[in-house]
C-alpha cells in the first residue's frame, strides 16, 4: 500500500515537473528565436499622451528616495500631464522631509502623509491611499529604490492606446549587481525572469505578470476592481489575475527598463522571498478555481495562469519528491514501468530537465551580451536550494494561519541602504562619454 | 571492517563527485574572485530618440526676412523614432 502511494506520488510529481520543464524551454526558445529576427517596429498612437499619476509608496526610504524624486524631475513626459504622488507611509526617518522639499520645488509632486495609526500596514494599503489622490487616467507605480529611464512614462503609457490593455509592466534591472554574490545572483534571476519569462509570455499571448512596480494600470479598471487587495501579500500577482479575469491583459514592454536595488544579504533575501512565496500561495488559493472557470481566458492562458499561480509550491513539491523518491528507490522499482525505462527517464530528466531554469538565465544573459555573467550560473543551485526551506515555511505558516482562522499578513519591508547610488553616478559618466 | 573493493568504490565515488563539483563551480569562483562582467546592465535610455528629443527643444531652420521658422516638435519626434530604429533593422 505504501509503495503504491509513493509510486503514484512520484509519477504525479514527475509529470508536474516536466510541465514546468517544457514551459521553461518553450519560453527560452521563443525569446531566442525572436531576438534573432527583425526588430519589431510597433505602430502606436504617438498623439496618445494621457494624464499619468505616478505612485511612490515610501516607508523609511531616506537613503534612496531622493534619487528617484530627482529622476522624476528628469522624466521627458510632458509635466502638465504628470502627477507624482509620494505616499510617506509613517516613515520615522527623513523620507517625508525630502519628499516635502521636492513637493515645494515642483508643483506636479505631492506628498500624502500617513501617520502611525493609518500607515505602516504594507504596500497595498499605501497604494490605495495614494490612488485616492490620483487624477491621471493611467496610474503607474514605482518602489522608492527604483530608478527609471527618462522616457519610461512614454514607453509604458503608449500601450494603453490599445483598449484591451488593462495594465503594463516594464523590465527590472538590478542596479547594485557588482556589490556581492547575493546581488549578482539576484541579477541573474531577474535576467531570467524579465528578459526571458515575461517577454515570452507577452510574445505568446499568455499571462504576463504585473510585478508590483515599474508598471501600472488603467485607472478606470483599477477603480472598478476595487484597488489593491490589502489582505494579500503579493498584491501585484493578485491584481494581475483580477485584470485577466476581467477580460483585459497585461502588456510587457521589454525596452522600458528600470533599475532596482537588490537585497544585499541572505537574510534579506529570505524575508523578501518568504513574502513573495506566501503572497503567491494566497493568490493560488484565491484565484486557481476562477482561472479554470473563466470565460475570458483561452485554454493556454488557463494552463499558463495555473502554472504561474502555483509556481511557489514547486520548491515544496521538490522536497516532497525527494522524500518520496528515496524510500521508493530502496523499497523497489515501479511495478508499472520497467526498471530500465525508469532509469532512462530519471537520467534524462537529471541531465536536461534540471537545467531548464538555468538555460533560461543563460539565454537571457546571452541576449543581453553578458557572456561573462553566465559563468556564475552554476551558483544558482544555491538559491534554488535556499528557496526550498523558504517556500516550505511560507506554506506551513499559511496553512497554520488558515487553520487558526487568523490572517497573518505582516509586511516585512525590504530595507534599502542606497548602496546603488554609486552605480548611478558611474552610469551617468558612461553615458556622457 | 569495510572490504577493500567497497572502500575503493566509495573513495572513487567521492573523488568523482568532488571533481564534478570543482569543474562545475570553477568558472563561477574565477568570476567571483576577479569579476570581469561589465554589470550592472547599462539601460538603453540615451537612445538616439531621446538624445534628439532632448537636444531639440525648437530647432531654428532658416531666417527669412527676420522671421524665424521652427520645426514642428511632432515631426522631430517621428523622425527621431524612425532614425532610432534604423540601425537595429536587419538587412
Amino acid at each position: 500500500m505504501l509503495t503504491e502511494f509513493l509510486e503514484a506520488s512520484f509519477i504525479f510529481l514527475t509529470v508536474l515537473m516536466i510541465a514546468y520543464l517544457i514551459r521553461h524551454y518553450f519560453f527560452t526558445l521563443t525569446v531566442l528565436k525572436n531576438s534573432k529576427g527583425k526588430t519589431e517596429v510597433a505602430v502606436k498612437d504617438e498623439a496618445y499622451t494621457p494624464k499619468v499619476s505616478i505612485l511612490i509608496p515610501a516607508c523609511n526610504e531616506e537613503q534612496v528616495i531622493e534619487r528617484l524624486l530627482r529622476r522624476m524631475t528628469e522624466l521627458t513626459y510632458p509635466k502638465d500631464k504628470l502627477q507624482v504622488i509620494v505616499i510617506d507611509d509613517a516613515s520615522e526617518d527623513a523620507t517625508g522631509k525630502i519628499a516635502e522639499q521636492y513637493s515645494k520645488d515642483y508643483e506636479y509632486i505631492t506628498v500624502v502623509k500617513r501617520n502611525r495609526e493609518e500607515g505602516g500596514r504594507g504596500k497595498a494599503s499605501a497604494l490605495n491611499a495614494g490612488m485616492r489622490h490620483a487624477k491621471g487616467e493611467i496610474i503607474l507605480c514605482f518602489d522608492a529604490d527604483y530608478y527609471p529611464q527618462k522616457d519610461m512614462v512614454e514607453k509604458l503609457a503608449k500601450e494603453f492606446a490599445d483598449p484591451k490593455v488593462g495594465a503594463v509592466q516594464g523590465r527590472v534591472v538590478v542596479l547594485n549587481e557588482p556589490q556581492n554574490i547575493v546581488t549578482r545572483l539576484v541579477a541573474l534571476e531577474r535576467i531570467g525572469g524579465y528578459r526571458v519569462d515575461q517577454e515570452a509570455r507577452d510574445k505568446l499571448g499568455l499571462v504576463t505578470q504585473f510585478g508590483g512596480t515599474v508598471g501600472g494600470f488603467r485607472r478606470s479598471l483599477l477603480e472598478s476592481l476595487g484597488g489593491w487587495d490589502e489582505t494579500i501579500l503579493a498584491e501585484d500577482t493578485d491584481l494581475t489575475f483580477r485584470v485577466y479575469l476581467a477580460g483585459y491583459r497585461v502588456k510587457y514592454v521589454v525596452d522600458a527598463e528600470c533599475y532596482e536595488e537588490a537585497v544585499e544579504n541572505w537574510r534579506a533575501y529570505w524575508k523578501q522571498r518568504y513574502r513573495w512565496a506566501k503572497g503567491h500561495m494566497q493568490c493560488a488559493f484565491k484565484h486557481s478555481l476562477s482561472v479554470l472557470k473563466s470565460k475570458n481566458l483561452r485554454l493556454v492562458e488557463k494552463i499558463d495562469g495555473l502554472l504561474l499561480l502555483n509556481v511557489y509550491f514547486m520548491p515544496v513539491l521538490i522536497l516532497f519528491s525527494w522524500m518520496v523518491g528515496v524510500p521508493l528507490f530502496f523499497l523497489k522499482f515501479s511495478q508499472w514501468i520497467p526498471a530500465f525505462w525508469t532509469v532512462v527517464a530519471i537520467s534524462l530528466y537529471s541531465s536536461v530537465g534540471n537545467f531548464a531554469p538555468f538555460y533560461e538565465v543563460a539565454v537571457g544573459a546571452y541576449i543581453d551580451g553578458r557572456t561573462r555573467a553566465q559563468w556564475l550560473i552554476p551558483l544558482l543551485i544555491f538559491t534554488f536550494l535556499y528557496n526550498i526551506p523558504i517556500c516550505t515555511k511560507a506554506l506551513v505558516d499559511l496553512l497554520i494561519s488558515k487553520l487558526r482562522g487568523k490572517i497573518d499578513n505582516h509586511w516585512e519591508k525590504t530595507p534599502h541602504t542606497g548602496n546603488g547610488n554609486c552605480y548611478i553616478m558611474n552610469h551617468a559618466k558612461t553615458l556622457k562619454r | 571492517m569495510i572490504p577493500t573493493s567497497a572502500l575503493t568504490s566509495i573513495i572513487t565515488l567521492f573523488l568523482a563527485v568532488l571533481t564534478f563539483l570543482i569543474v562545475m563551480l570553477m568558472p563561477a569562483l574565477f568570476e567571483l574572485k576577479k569579476p570581469k562582467d561589465s554589470g550592472p546592465r547599462i539601460m538603453l535610455e540615451d537612445t538616439l530618440y531621446s538624445k534628439i528629443l532632448n537636444a531639440s527643444p525648437n530647432i531654428p531652420l532658416l531666417d527669412v526676412d527676420d522671421e524665424k521658422v521652427e520645426l514642428d516638435q511632432e515631426i522631430i519626434k517621428r523622425m527621431a523614432k524612425v532614425l532610432a530604429v534604423l540601425p537595429r533593422l536587419e538587412v
